[in-house]
């Protein structure tokens, strides 16, 4: 079993009648790939500021790599590199200025390893304008190349990819990849976009009203959750009434493009030959295990409300 | 912490902002000192030494530049704190409001410690500006007048001989730097309550004038409340123009302004220590 | 019996001859022995008719509670009839009225001039003479002169200020050879001033405490009070060495 680089023991933070998070308990292993989703307000930013000390906890520490953080921050935070939200530097300093000072506060960093993450991320040729000059974009990959100056062994991203265009993100998950495959880097990755946490993490936590829904794999949660088959066909009113008399599959949703149908998966060829058999003319039978489908059925109960659109783009980019 | 110093300095002094102050006593001195020049020397005479000129004729450059050089050191009640409340305000304000914290204070270096170089620079820039106002005035001053006797009025009249200025100006500044360390260090104490640098400039400055209101005014309520306010001993500085000088009163004033000084920073340091960054 | 009448009798009639005299110079002037005012200082000035300038160093101490100077050097201009000019890098209040030597200041043609008495100045008989002047810029009300010594001059002068201002001013002279001339001019000179109490400057009104730091160095003088002292010490007069009148136009 591999060793646990971040811990949270019952982590809460109240503010005045309204409690935060209450009473977390998360695991960060080393090499996982954690995403920690939630809705908006759920409390995951909040969780990422009492990890990185920004915000006190009412109750309960967190652990990062066996030291804790009330007693041992500088231990604790020596070998962490984070962006929270929107990453903030000094506009009126050059990009090269801004590492120089914010990547060397525990100790110097030379130019030569700025400039070389600079072009990592692609920022070289403005190396030397202020930051204030930068878009959404540039900011964004700044900050990345700020955190891997130090050459962390955790890496915090709190919604890395908000504001981003596709390619951005594209390049954000890239690299997401490509430090916890090539470097060895754990990553806690906070977000609210499913498609993109079930694209790239290992592991994941559902925090809702501050509280703690679930913890494990991504692959094991999934199983867990409801399953579904799209089925496209020519008569798709029909098909769902036929569906509601038959009662026999917990539910069915007319979508654009088919008919949803919720059922284990195992029951697809079942159900095709029910339909068929009913007279359907059945053109596809595409199967829908998704995260966002567990997401919702956990923060809004088993029914799954209107179909809402889905943040995918063509589900090419998986891990 | 000499490295968090010099980052420190390189954030302040970088920007444009931190130059307001030169910028604004650069140009409103020359001015000063122009009209002074141009006939305001003469109605300065008559109105500072009408009733000795019944009595005496006076000889000596009276109105010379070490006087007006004493004269804008009544700028250090009001002005400079003015400017130094630009700088000071946003010290700690202006990283909570452009969010530079969540990078800053997610490093293994502590708190406390970014806290105390960003209150040293604030003291560098603090000492600096008190240093070039003095250097300007005097300077100017003593180029467009030219020397002599430095006239004070206080319990009557009070001469000192020019020789003796140098040191007493230096130790004067020496004071006032050390009096505006405390203006800088309570407006540095606002800047970590809040994300908005205006305010602190605005409580700074509202604190020094309702302090400077109570302190001259003779009532009694008002001379009770005095000894707890730090701009009552602000005037060690004039007490080094004194014959004798009141050395016992000033090393008391020192203490005193040394005292407030430590507070503000224990002060700033014991909140910001336990406050949630949330910006 | 005859020539011891004689004997006793004459020194008795000899007394008696002198006596009215003796008698009228101490018991007071009749009109014949009071001295004439306007001659006395027209005598006064007449050693100073062919004094055109001079120049003289003054040093001087001064010993004011309200007024703490160090000591000064100054050099004095004057030209006549009745110019001045300061010269000094250190400030240097000079005595108005007294601490300036005008030897035309009380000329009877501008002062009203009235002998008083003659008494005894530090062991000197002096004549006493108040002088009124005419000229109202002159802010004194009227100047108690005592004369006296041989050559004649002004031994001490008293002064009341229009503001209420006490000068007492004791001079010495001394000799001054300049060339093939001899001035009498003076040595020494001591002022004791007194300044009036509770006199404040209208202007001066302030709501303010009086150890208000606020404004402390740069309040206007309010008051000038109590007494003190000053001593001029005067030397290397130069008389008559043709001073230019720029030197006394007023600088700007």
């Amino acid at each position: 079993m591999s060793e646990t680089v971040l811990r949270t023991i019952d982590l809460t933070k109240r503010y005045k009648n309204r409690l935060a998070v209450d009473h977390l308990n998360i695991e960060v292993r080393r090499g996982d790939v954690f995403g920690f989703l939630g809705p908006n307000g759920a409390g995951k930013s909040t969780t990422i500021r009492l990890i990185l000390h920004l915000v006190f906890p009412t109750e309960g520490d967190v652990e990062i790599f066996g030291a804790s953080l009330k007693q041992a921050r500088h231990k604790a935070l020596g070998k962490v590199g984070a962006v929270v939200e929107n990453p903030s530097f000094y506009g009126h300093l050059s990009a090269l200025r801004n590492l120089e000072i914010l990547g060397g506060l525990q100790k110097p960093v030379t130019r030569r390893t700025i400039m070389a993450h600079l072009d990592r991320v692609g920022l070289a040729d403005r190396a030397n304008d202020p930051v204030k000059t930068y878009s959404h974009g540039m900011n964004q990959r700044l900050g990345l190349a700020l955190i891997l100056l130090n050459e962390p062994e955790l890496v915090i991203l709190d919604e890395p990819t908000t504001g981003l265009d596709p390619q951005g993100m594209k390049e954000v998950r890239e690299l997401i990849r490509e430090l916890a495959r090539e470097r060895g880097v754990t990553i806690l990755l906070s977000s609210h976009l499913l498609y993109e946490v079930e694209l790239i993490a290992t592991h994941m936590a559902i925090i809702h009203e501050g509280k703690l829904r679930v913890e494990g794999s991504v692959q094991d949660l999934l199983k867990k959750g409801q399953s579904a088959v799209l089925v496209k066909t020519d008569r798709p009113e029909e098909l769902l009434k036929y569906l509601e008399t038959d009662g026999a599959y917990r539910s069915a949703v007319i979508r654009s493009d088919g008919v949803l149908v919720e059922l284990e998966l195992e029951r697809i060829p079942e159900l095709n030959r029910r339909l068929v058999g009913a007279g359907f003319g059945v053109s596809a039978l595409v199967p829908q295990r998704t995260l966002e489908n567990y997401f919702l059925s956990l923060i809004e109960g088993r029914e799954a409300q209107e179909t809402r659109p889905m943040e995918r783009k063509g589900g090419s980019d998986k891990p | 912490m000499m490295r968090l110093v010099w980052f420190e300095l390189v954030k302040t002094f970088i920007r444009w902002r931190t130059y307001i102050g030169f910028i604004a006593f650069g140009v409103i001195v020359p001015l000063v000192v122009a009209g002074l020049k141009l006939g305001g020397q003469r109605s300065f005479e008559r109105h500072l030494l009408s009733l000795l000129q019944n009595d005496f004729v006076i000889g000596g450059n009276v109105l010379n530049g070490w006087f007006f050089g004493f004269f804008f050191m009544s700028a250090l009640w009001v002005h400079i704190p003015i400017v130094l409340t630009i700088v000071a305000g946003d010290q700690i304000a202006g990283e909570g409001n452009a969010g530079t914290f969540r990078f800053l204070l997610t490093h293994a270096v502590s708190r406390s410690r970014i806290i105390a170089a960003k209150f040293i620079v604030t003291l560098i820039y603090t000492a600096v500006m008190v240093l070039f106002t003095g250097g300007l005035t005097l300077g100017l001053s003593l180029w467009a007048f030219g020397g002599g006797d430095l006239l004070i009025i206080r319990r009557g009249i009070l001469v000192i001989p020019e020789a003796q200025l140098p040191y007493h100006f230096l130790v004067a500044y020496g004071l006032a730097t050390l009096a505006m360390f405390v203006v800088s260090s309570l407006c540095f104490f606002f800047s970590s309550l809040t994300d908005n640098s205006i305010g602190p400039i605005i409580a700074t400055m509202a604190v020094i004038i309702v302090s400077i209101i109570i302190i001259s005014l003779p009532f009694e309520l008002f001379q009770a409340i005095r000894p707890y306010l730090f701009v009552n001993y602000f005037d060690a500085w004039q007490k080094i123009f004194d014959d004798p000088i009141p050395w016992d009163v000033i090393r008391k004033n020192v203490a005193i302004l040394v005292g407030f000084m430590a507070a503000f920073f224990l002060a700033t340091m014991v909140y910001f220590s336990r406050k949630d960054i949330l910006s | 019996m005859n020539a011891l009448i004689k004997q006793r009798l004459l020194p008795v009639a000899l007394f008696l001859l002198l006596f009215p005299t003796t008698v009228s110079s101490q018991e007071g002037p009749d009109a014949k022995s009071r001295p004439d005012p306007r001659r006395v200082f027209t005598d006064l000035a007449n050693p100073y008719r062919n004094l055109k300038d001079y120049t003289v160093r003054i040093q001087t101490k001064v010993n004011m509670p309200t007024i703490r100077i160090p000591d000064f050097t100054a050099t004095l201009y004057f030209k006549k009839p009745d110019r001045f000019q300061i010269e000094t890098k250190s400030f240097a209040p000079l005595p108005r009225n007294s601490g300036l030597f005008n030897p035309f200041q009380f000329d009877p043609e501008k002062n009203r001039i009235a002998y008083q008495r003659t008494e005894s100045l530090n062991g000197v008989q002096a004549d006493l003479y108040r002088v009124e002047p005419l000229d109202s810029k002159i802010m004194v009300r009227y100047f108690t002169i005592w004369t006296g010594e041989s050559p004649a001059r002004i031994l001490q002068v008293e002064s009341l200020s229009f503001r209420g201002t006490k000068g007492i001013v004791k001079l010495s002279y001394r000799n001054v050879e300049q060339g093939s001339e001899m001035w009498l001019l003076p040595d020494k000179v001591h002022v004791h001033l007194t300044f009036p109490e509770g006199a404040p400057n209208a202007d001066a009104w302030s709501l303010t405490t009086k150890d208000n730091p606020v404004s402390g160095g740069m309040r206007q003088l309010d008051e000038v009070s109590g007494e003190g002292d000053l001593d001029l010490a005067y030397s290397d007069w130069q008389v008559n060495t043709g001073l230019d009148d720029r030197l006394f136009e007023k600088k700007k």
